[in-house]
């Protein structure tokens, strides 16, 4: 039951978020305006204008997102005494490095608001998104392949099938 | 040989293996439950590649590298949500829907839903959502398959000189209904299936070239591409692309959660031959996807670089959903173009397949029986006309609305799927003290926001900083759906059989 709880609050923290975001109001368009040369394309303009103040928005949005995520896998676990520690590693180790990437990604675009490096023409913000933050689930997807006849399906479930 | 011949040559070659699966499948097909869930006899490969194309639909061909074009890496956060999305799914469901179909001998989601909530009420709310979405969606992906075919026509008449160059839709809706029509009465599900697994071969081996053909498109290919993008628009190579931070991880939300509430991949998962084959087609899904995704990343990073370094004239484009067929047709070779073509077909196709597949079964078989027990008679017969009137309702509907208003009624459809169904599978299947109401309420509640958000966009309103309506959706669903069942006392009303399952 606790576990629902948890979702119950980080759901409601979301709602929360959002809706505080929402209800203040856009200034001007800030997500995205016209390219002035090309149709069909838009542009950012300056991140210091349209971010700098929603990062933290960002960070409590994105993070409550990842930890609903990672508790909802909790859910498709066997819940047995010897699998406890087991999936408490995973999800503590699994879900902590998912915030902690994603954290890093917004701090560092933070950082890079007014000068970006750009190292093969993308911010390390953006690298760090494709290359480590885009991978992580492939954690959880080798924990349900590899441990699946631990953790996920026990014989019996097989038993139950014709 | 004419580049236009070859393009064209592969689009019918497809539409007739279209026939035949159609009428190989047919062969397969005894009863409803070959109609609805292939028998419950898919294997590893055909589920896993099935599961991913069937959500990459004509979206992944064109939608999603005409976003990366129009804003840069932005629509990167609908590729980093899906594999948590695909996770998700199989955690959540893999398990109970497989084995709840096995005990009960269910044919459709609703019936899974009947069996844990055992709430007819619950029953009739959950086949309407599917009703609703899976009607708004049949109508874009008939529309987007006619307009690509209408093209390709054109195309030829301007290149041969001939004057036939088509300006209605009206020919082109009737080619794609027929064949589609043909091979969905025929075959139902497995001829689906086999279609997304034709399509997914196609889209992961035409990705991977397509990537190569994009960095070399562009002199200096992918870094020269980011630095040319960059130097215009910092923004665009950021994290948030130019769309902002807010609205990516709405997008974020939306399609990793929202991966939970889509039918026609869901039922996926009581199709598999045994529970243990979810051990596989989940790496088997989630690789086969991030593959595709190159097709997405490379043509949009391409096209944009092109354009903003003056290399591609934008005179030819529609809207930036023609990024991905002006890339085809003059940076790649015609075979390569033909293939994906045919692969977009197969990519629309089998996606509509699936949704008149579900829209069929809630017709005959879900909605009847909120009101009886009983299931009609002939009920494969009803099932076949009931395709029938489907597809012809949504073919009218292509011709009827404006291209504008038919992507709104796609986003809408997504959104429905998401917000109404993903609380009641997610939450439902594995949470004994779930209550029926709360899933009703839920479901009303999903309904309700994505329609307010379909009329305040009708009458030119907008969500601020870009949320995605079926954001607000989800969230709002999920939280009531929560709230009302650990607020309220439950009732034991899950049978026996069930209960096992969501202890196990």
């Amino acid at each position: 039951m606790k576990l629902w709880w948890l979702l119950f609050a980080a759901f409601l923290g979301m709602c929360c978020t959002l809706g505080f975001v929402l209800l203040r109001g856009e200034e001007g368009k800030l997500h995205g305006i016209d390219h002035p040369a090309v149709p069909y394309v838009s542009i950012g303009g300056p991140a210091e204008e349209r971010t700098e103040d929603l990062i933290l928005f960002g960070a409590a949005f994105g993070s409550l997102q990842l930890i609903t995520f990672v508790t909802m896998l909790r859910l498709g676990f066997r819940d047995t005494a010897e699998n406890q520690k087991s999936i408490a590693a995973i999800l503590w180790g699994g879900g902590g490095v998912y915030v902690v990437f994603f954290l890093a990604i917004l701090v560092q675009y933070s950082f890079e608001i007014s000068d970006p490096d750009l190292p093969f023409g993308l911010p390390w913000s953006a690298w760090l998104a494709i290359f480590i933050f885009w991978p992580i689930p492939f954690f959880f997807i080798a924990i349900y392949a590899f441990a699946f006849k631990r953790l996920v399906f026990e014989e019996a479930d097989l038993a139950s099938e014709s | 040989m004419d580049s236009n011949f070859i393009i064209i040559g592969f689009v019918i070659a497809y539409m007739l293996i279209c026939i035949w699966v159609g009428l190989w499948a047919m062969r397969r097909t005894k009863d409803t439950s070959d109609f609805f869930v292939a028998g419950r006899n898919l294997g590893v490969l055909v589920a896993g590649i099935a599961m991913f194309s069937s959500i990459m639909s004509g979206f992944g061909f064109v939608g999603g590298p005409g976003l990366v074009f129009k804003m840069g890496l932005s629509s990167f956060w609908i590729l980093i949500s899906t594999p948590i999305g695909f996770c998700l799914a199989f955690f959540l469901l893999a398990k109970p829907i497989r084995l709840i179909a096995e005990k009960r001998n269910s044919v459709s989601l609703p019936d899974i839903v009947d069996a844990r909530f055992q709430s007819k009420t619950l029953r009739f709310h959950v086949s309407a959502a599917i009703l609703f979405g899976v009607v708004a969606y049949l109508a874009v992906q008939i529309k987007a398959m006619a307009t690509v075919l209408r093209d390709i026509w054109n195309r030829l008449c301007e290149s041969q000189q001939w004057e036939l160059m088509a300006e209605t839709l009206l020919p082109f809706v009737i080619v794609s209904s027929a064949v589609l029509v043909f091979y969905c009465v025929t075959g139902g599900i497995i001829a689906s299936v086999y279609t997304d697994l034709f399509q997914g071969i196609i889209m992961v081996i035409a990705a991977f070239l397509i990537f190569i053909a994009a960095s070399m498109a562009v002199e200096g290919g992918f870094p020269e591409m980011a630095r040319t993008i960059s130097e215009d628009d910092r923004e665009a190579m950021g994290p948030w692309g130019t769309f902002g931070i807010i609205a990516c991880l709405s997008w974020h939300f939306l399609f990793a959660f929202g991966v939970v509430g889509q039918p026609h991949v869901v039922t996926k998962l009581m199709m598999t031959k045994k529970l243990s084959d979810a051990r596989g087609a989940l790496p088997l899904t989630i690789a086969g996807y991030s593959l595709a995704a190159l097709l997405w990343i490379g043509i949009g990073l391409a096209m944009r670089t092109l354009v903003l370094q003056g290399e591609f004239d934008i005179a030819n484009f529609e809207s930036q959903d023609s990024a991905a067929p002006q890339f085809l047709l003059n940076y790649v070779s015609p075979w390569l173009a033909g293939i994906v073509f045919a692969g977009l077909f197969a990519a629309i196709m089998s996606t509509a397949d699936g949704f008149l597949n579900i829209g069929s079964a809630a017709v005959v078989h879900d909605l009847p029986r909120c009101f009886s027990d009983r299931p009609i008679d002939r009920q494969l017969l009803w099932a076949r006309v009931a395709t029938l009137v489907l597809a012809i309702l949504s073919a009218v509907f292509a011709m009827v609305f404006p291209s504008k208003l038919l992507g709104m009624l796609g986003i809408f459809g997504f959104g429905v799927f998401a917000s109404t169904l993903a609380p009641v599978f997610g939450f439902g299947l594995n949470w004994k003290h779930a209550s029926p109401l709360a899933a009703i309420v839920s479901v009303q509640a999903g309904i309700l926001i994505n329609v307010a958000d379909l009329v305040n966009k009708l009458n030119g309103g907008a969500i601020p900083y870009g949320v995605a309506g079926g954001t607000i959706g989800l969230l709002v669903s999920s939280t009531v759906f929560i709230g009302i069942s650990l607020f309220s006392k439950p009732k034991d009303t899950i049978p026996d059989d069930v209960a096992k399952i969501m202890d196990c």
